[in-house]
């Protein structure tokens, strides 16, 4: 502390939301006050969410509570504190045999093997080269296509 | 005199009451958002002059905050002055990924050294300090707050600009009421000093 700073005392009458500010500074005080209201009145429609960006990042932030992320990624682009950049990573749980079944009763029904859709034009393929080599031999043989 | 204030704020024991119960309780969280996220987006917007990106920083900061709250890892008391240091520091992080200019006096090395440094550098970042300057009436005083060194500008700005409350402020600087009033007081001296200087030059 140097000798010109103030000393906050419990003598100060400060209510909580106020700091005391040296008489001789009053006047400075009051003129950074007055400059920071006109500033803050020039950038209030810039720096004021728009309804529907607050009423988004609201719902989306209070999705979390009911288990679901409606769109978004909760992933954080900003660095997390050193506390929680050292926490623990969670363990990996096997699920309970309850969890399990239910796993069980709401897994996609999938079978495996090929998709439908290529066997049916595998067997498309195969028809018709079949198809053609029985024309040409048709033709060829009624001399239709002459040898 | 008393700080100029933005919105109604909570008292501390109902801010901490609901910071309490918004590990469990949507509505609980949703109130705090309710009340912060104006001051906290302008917060973000009066360094940060395009909208979208304000508004990515404010998401980044209240999922951090939520995040926060249900791990019970708030690193401050005050919900609002760790949601200012949260702020600061997406604004500095954006600013460092578009490779902005950032001063010379800060090193890479030194964000892993709390976020202190991180959160005085988006404070008193350029956008912020021209925002303020443009609406001092007297040219004088504007050319005397371009003068002073950062760290006593930065403080105007907290409490001048942004219009924090003194515990939030307090928690944005990590600093205790003390220590922040005489930080005040430091750069309202170096501030008329400047200005008895522009006078004396001018004349």
């Amino acid at each position: 502390m140097r000798p010109d700073d103030i000393r906050v005392g419990v003598d100060e009458t400060t209510d909580g939301y106020d700091l005391p500010i040296a008489a001789d500074l009053r006047p400075l005080d009051a003129e950074l006050t007055e400059s920071g209201d006109r500033a803050r009145r020039m950038l209030h429609g810039r720096t004021q969410p728009t309804n529907y960006f607050a009423m988004d990042l609201r719902a989306r932030l209070l999705a979390s509570y009911s288990g679901e992320e409606a769109g978004g990624s909760a992933t954080l682009d900003v660095t997390a504190p050193r506390s929680q950049a050292q926490a623990p990573m969670p363990q990996h749980r096997e699920p309970r045999r309850a969890e399990v079944s239910l796993m069980a009763q709401v897994a996609p029904r999938i079978e495996l093997g090929a998709p439908a859709m290529l066997v049916n034009a595998r067997w498309a393929l195969l028809a018709a080269a079949v198809a053609t080599g029985l024309l040409i031999a048709g033709a060829l043989g009624t001399g239709v296509i002459p040898r | 005199m008393a700080l100029v204030v933005t919105a109604s704020r909570l008292e501390t024991a109902r801010e901490q009451a609901l910071v309490a119960r918004a590990r469990e309780d949507a509505v609980a969280f949703g109130r705090l958002y309710d009340e912060y996220l104006p001051r906290i987006y302008g917060f973000i917007a009066r360094r940060v002059e395009d909208r979208a990106a304000a508004e990515e920083l404010t998401a980044a900061t209240f999922r951090r905050a939520l995040g926060a709250v249900r791990n019970d890892d708030l690193t401050s008391t005050a919900f609002g002055g760790f949601l200012y240091r949260v702020a600061a520091s997406a604004v500095v992080d954006r600013a460092r990924r578009s490779r902005r200019a950032i001063p010379a006096t800060v090193r890479a090395s030194d964000l892993d050294v709390g976020d202190d440094r991180r959160v005085a550098e988006a404070i008193g970042s350029d956008v912020a300090a021209r925002a303020f300057a443009a609406a001092v009436d007297r040219d004088v005083l504007r050319r005397a707050l371009q003068a002073i060194p950062e760290g006593s500008r930065r403080v105007l700005l907290l409490r001048y600009f942004d219009g924090l409350e003194v515990d939030e402020a307090c928690a944005a600087l990590n600093s205790t009421r003390e220590a922040l009033a005489v930080r005040l007081h430091r750069a309202l001296r170096i501030l008329r000093g400047a200005l008895e200087q522009e006078a004396v030059d001018a004349a």
